[in-house]
């Protein structure tokens, strides 16, 4: 009941947002210099008339407040409107590349917090110890690092001197594999992408798990499963690292939001054909409509992954749930 | 130190020497079969030729879809579509005898009617660059399937037909275009043609698959199985790419030139530079006359003398490149007039002409500032804005750099010419009347690409450039193009400071690269991979 | 309460060593036209020069021959320079959306907390990136470009410090004895709301350098001026051959996030400390 509350409030709450994004996205690249046409002529040149009904056949007549109105009319009927880039709809080039983003994504994701979390679980197991403190001084290296730094060092590591990992693409070319060997090829070209992309954050989950059972280990209750001589290993799990995952959880949903930005940067450096690097020609293109549909698909999926979140959260900590959002 | 850098470059080339030697050497016996992974890093929406007319759209589309002719060695033109073709005294028509026995990909015949079709209804209204040399065709009889005669309204010179047919003369199917709207049709991105090689799919992001044309007019071609474009736009993963052997070829340098040295030593891949010979780039700096400074000839002069050719040369094209001399690059031996030369390296000169125009060194030694936008096309154009601001700032003019993207410097400079200084890479397309004499002519509108909008106006160079574009004559032609190469050298309307062509970086097993000056926009049919 | 504060900081290993980085950083950078002299964008020697071979080039040139000490002396200066304005910006911006927000409430306080919200989804490079495409790249454009996705944080901050606050005793006598809302927002809420605003300016700091570095790495840097990202961008043609034009600069963006999160971090841990106490 509390959960169906939540998704409501969500869900109308994600309304003026996503009405914001969008007219941002629109007014920003519409005061771009240079507008789609521009773009286009750049790579292929033409004469006055040419650039006349280039404009004209890209629909870029009119005033730009034409074109806004246009666009929210269509919005109404569930259109999206027409790729200038792509010259399809912007639906569909969207619905092209958000699963492969996605991909990447869970693949960040999953790999940062599992592999954070155990950090941090050995870190915070023994606070101030020399594990805890080998494990701060590499996160914190970790953080600093830019991430398209990271992805060029990691291609100079392990995909040329060691060249064990390939360094672009989705998919081995020229011999295409089905089934089983295809998931396991896909598998094996995003392990690159998902390091540089995940380096970060995974440093964020070992430090977040740390701290939170640095604090909890000085908690009454803690003291109080010591005295009563639990065993250590279950103080260290019960007492210690369950109350210190919520804010391990926290991080998932902020993870999401994030992603979208290192993946405009790891998607070009790895060739990978997502949503991130569609932002990106979607803004050299000076194709608004595509810049719009992509931030408006992009804070979609944030917010849901934020209301799942905050369902988890719900889920393992009643008390949050009470007191509103 | 420029000497140093000369000497990278022929270290460079002697790296290469071997892998060309070797192909002789070889000489083994073409051997069918293969799929080939090349490296693009652009994607082009629209990939129809007949309609687009750039490099980025040949790559993939001049193996699909076929033109009249191909050009040659030595500049000549070879037959593809076309086997004959013939110029009136006139200038009026010209006369193409097509090949027998060519099939559509989806099985209809090839016939003069699709040449018709493509000439009227693409090449002239729509082409970004049949608009200019076909502006006056007229007419395209066919009084046979096998026969094509172009007729013109105006004089227009067989030499620039010629010229202009391998870049402008793709031809599309009409049974596919007619009653359509041709800018919308599907065709334009599902390419059907009559090349050696048939457009299968393309996954944006990913790419193009070509594979074999079983039914090509010249049998037992091609060669390979198929030609997989993957999409690599970043430039460092091509090289470790083509290390790796996941892709065989990257052409229009996408291996970064500071990387050619170290590759070309690779055992197993060769570095090629020829096969661009007739897609010359020229970097230049437009000059805006519209500023004061800029208006005066004297500045400009004093500008081109401020730049050192030779040094950008060696250290920004690391050698694989020359020192420019004027609009038409040395390579074409037709039109280049040997006796005009643009302003050459004199910084003192420079500082005097400077002096003399009334721009004296004021506080901090600088004379007067200019805003600097180096296009973005190229790493070279940006790199060469680093350089000439530096060179600018030795006779004191202080060149603020403004760094705009692909959209925003085309509108800036050819549409709202709000600039002082740009840096650009004119293509010279085998005859200055296609895309060259529109960087002199005066009293263009505002909007044109690649164009002079920076306010050059001279009656002398006006009447040259329009007296060419009609003269039949050969010789005359020529003499006149001459001319305009020297007039352009005396009044420098812009500074023309190096001319380039791309290298290709191969595997050693990729038989037949390179062997005609356009052959990364060409068919590819010969092309094949030894085991 | 600021100057125990600092000792408490520096007394942490982190917080001491991270201070002493930034300290450092800042006195390269404002030497930095004193220590090079003419402008680090000039080529000044043989390209590609490897490091301690050139007594003049310490660690070596770049691609066209520039000085990538130089380099990396002059782009700490653009560096810090834009991360600091950057901070200054998001947390005067954001303290002051926070204060309205949380003073005003109602309407307005619903207003500038959706846009806030509106604002957080956008990852804040995508928002930097597309400002600083269509806007053109110059710093004041790349400041104001990251600073446009950093005052949520701030602002968040201050408005549940000031409706923590706001109906606190004291503040209530504020009223009561008559003084404007600003002044009492300025002098009761946010020296309250400072020190987590403080640690706050740390993580910005970190960020704001990260994201430049990143924008001049898409080509997106200010051209006239040196700039890390853009040294390992132009680097990148090279990697291969030279690793050292991508490597220092790298090391250099990391030292300085580095530097900026240590400090963060010790601030935090006196702050914690301070608490439990």
């Amino acid at each position: 009941m509390r959960s169906l509350r939540l998704i409501a409030q969500r869900l109308l709450a994600a309304l003026p947002t996503l009405l914001l994004v969008s007219l941002g996205a629109f007014l920003l690249l519409e005061s771009a210099p240079g507008d789609a046409a521009d773009a286009y002529l750049a790579q292929t040149g033409g004469d006055a008339g040419f650039a006349a009904e280039l404009r004209q056949r890209l629909g870029l007549e009119g005033t730009p407040l034409d074109r806004l109105a246009a666009f929210y009319a269509g919005l109404l009927q569930g259109d999206l409107g027409t790729s200038a880039l792509f010259n399809r709809p912007v639906l569909h080039v969207i619905a092209e590349r958000l699963p492969t983003t996605l991909l990447l994504m869970a693949a960040a994701v999953s790999f940062t917090a599992l592999v954070g979390s155990a950090l941090g679980l050995l870190a915070g197991v023994r606070p101030g110890g020399w594990r805890d403190q080998a494990i701060t001084v590499a996160t914190l290296g970790l953080l600093a690092m830019p991430n398209f730094w990271l992805a060029l060092l990691l291609v100079l590591l392990f995909g040329v001197q060691l060249a064990w990992l390939p360094t672009s693409g989705l998919q081995s070319l020229g011999a295409p594999k089905t089934g089983l060997a295809a998931a396991l090829d896909m598998a094996w070209h995003l392990v690159l992408p998902t390091l540089a992309l995940g380096a970060g954050y995974l440093a964020l989950y070992t430090r977040t798990l740390r701290a939170g059972m640095a604090a909890t280990w000085r908690a009454d209750h803690v003291r109080a499963a010591r005295a009563r001589g639990l065993a250590e290993r279950r103080v260290v799990w019960r007492a210690v690292a369950r109350p210190a995952l919520l804010p391990v959880v926290v991080l998932l949903g902020q993870q999401v939001g994030t992603l979208f930005g290192g993946s405009v940067v790891t998607e070009t450096v790895f060739g990978i054909p997502g949503l991130g690097r569609l932002t990106y020609e979607a803004v050299a293109g000076r194709d608004t409509l595509l810049l719009v549909g992509v931030v408006m698909a992009g804070t979609v999926v944030v917010i849901l992954a934020n209301l799942l979140v905050d369902l988890l959260l719900v889920r393992l900590d009643p008390r949050i749930g009470a007191s509103g959002g | 130190m420029p000497g140093l850098t000369r000497r990278t470059f022929m270290a460079g080339t002697a790296a290469m020497v071997p892998a060309l030697g070797s192909r002789a050497a070889f000489a083994q016996q073409p051997r069918r079969g293969g799929v080939l992974v090349v490296a693009a890093d652009t994607e082009p929406r629209n990939l129809n030729p007949a309609l687009v007319a750039s490099n980025g759209v040949f790559y993939v589309a001049s193996k699909v879809i076929e033109p009249l002719a191909e050009m040659g060695p030595d500049g000549s033109l070879l037959p593809r579509l076309a086997t004959a073709w013939e110029g009136s005294a006139d200038g009026r028509s010209v006369r193409f005898t097509l090949r027998e026995g060519v099939q559509w990909h989806d099985g209809r015949p090839f016939t003069s009617a699709d040449v018709a079709f493509s000439a009227l209804q693409l090449w002239k209204p729509l082409q970004n660059l049949g608009r200019i040399v076909f502006k006056d065709l007229e007419a395209v009889d066919t009084p046979d399937a096998k026969t094509a005669i172009l007729r013109f309204s105006a004089p227009t010179p067989f030499q620039l037909v010629r010229n202009a047919v391998p870049a402008l003369t793709a031809v599309v199917p009409k049974h596919l275009y007619e009653g359509t709207d041709i800018n919308a049709n599907p065709a334009n991105t599902k390419l059907v043609g009559t090349g050696p090689f048939r457009f299968v799919e393309h996954r944006p992001g990913e790419y193009y698959r070509l594979e074999r044309n079983p039914n090509y007019w010249e049998s037992g071609k091609p060669y390979l199985d198929g030609i997989v474009y993957q999409v690599l736009p970043d430039r460092a993963a091509i090289a470790a790419a083509l290390e790796a052997d996941r892709i065989q070829l990257a052409a229009f340098s996408a291996v970064p030139l500071a990387d050619l040295e170290r590759i070309g030593k690779v055992p197993g891949v060769k570095v090629v530079t020829e096969g661009y010979e007739g897609i010359t780039y020229q970097l230049t700096v437009e000059m805006n006359h519209r500023r004061k400074e800029l208006a005066d000839p004297r500045v400009r002069r004093a500008i081109a003398h401020a730049i050192d050719r030779q040094f950008v040369v060696d250290t920004i094209f690391l050698g694989y490149a020359k020192a420019s001399t004027g609009p038409v690059p040395l390579f074409d031996k037709q039109f280049y007039a040997a006796d005009a030369a643009m302003p050459a390296f004199d910084r003192a000169r420079a500082n005097a002409l400077l002096d003399e125009a009334g721009y004296p060194r004021g506080a901090g030694g600088t004379r007067f500032q200019l805003r600097l936008l180096p296009a973005p096309w190229f790493e070279q154009t940006r790199q060469f804005g680093d350089y000439l601001r530096q060179a600018l700032r030795a006779v004191g003019i202080d060149a603020q750099i403004v760094n705009n993207d692909a959209a925003a410097h085309t509108r800036a400079v050819y549409t709202d010419r709000s600039f002082d200084l740009a840096i650009g890479s004119p293509v010279y397309r085998n005859d200055p009347a296609i895309s060259t004499t529109i960087l002199y002519q005066g009293g263009l509108p505002a909007g044109v690409p690649f164009s002079n909008q920076y306010g050059y106006d001279s009656p002398a160079m006006n009447d040259i450039i329009a007296k060419a574009a009609v003269a039949v004559d050969e010789g005359e032609r020529v003499r006149l193009y001459r001319d305009f190469e020297r007039l352009a050298a005396e009044d420098v309307p812009l500074v023309h400071v190096a001319e380039f062509t791309f290298i290709t970086v191969a595997r050693d097993r990729v038989r037949n690269v390179a062997n005609n000056p356009r052959w990364a926009t060409s068919h590819w049919s010969d092309t094949w991979l030894a085991s | 309460m600021g100057s125990a504060l600092a000792f408490r900081v520096a007394r942490t290993w982190q917080g001491g060593a991270g201070a002493f980085l930034i300290l450092l950083g800042a006195l390269v950078a404002l030497a930095a036209p004193a220590l090079f002299t003419g402008d680090p964008l000039d080529v000044v020697a043989r390209p590609l020069t490897r490091p301690f071979t050139n007594p003049l080039v310490p660690l070596g040139t770049d691609r066209l021959g520039r000085d990538i000490l130089a380099g990396l002396v002059h782009g700490a200066r653009g560096t810090l320079l834009i991360a600091g304005s950057v901070a200054a910006i998001a947390l005067i911006a954001g303290a002051a959306v926070g204060t309205a927000a949380g003073y005003l409430g109602g309407i307005a306080d619903e207003v500038l907390m959706r846009i806030a919200d509106a604002t957080q989804t956008v990852p804040g490079f995508v928002l930097a990136l597309a400002l600083v495409s269509v806007a053109g790249p110059s710093q004041p454009v790349i400041v104001l470009a990251i600073a446009a996705g950093a005052w949520t944080g701030p602002a968040r901050v201050v408005r549940a410090e000031v409706l923590s606050l706001k109906e606190r005793p004291f503040v209530e006598a504020s009223r009561l004895v008559g003084r404007r809302p600003l002044a009492i927002a300025f002098q009761v809420v946010l020296p309250n709301a400072l020190t987590p605003l403080i640690a706050l300016a740390a993580v910005i700091v970190a960020a704001a350098i990260l994201s430049e570095s990143a924008l001049a790495f898409l080509g997106l840097g200010d051209p006239n001026a040196a700039s890390w990202g853009a040294m390992i961008a132009e680097g990148r043609q090279v990697m291969r051959t030279a690793p050292h034009v991508i490597i220092a600069p790298g090391l250099a963006v990391m030292a300085t996030v580095l530097a900026a999160s240590l400090t963060g971090d010790g601030l935090a841990r006196a702050l914690e400390t301070g608490s439990s106490d």
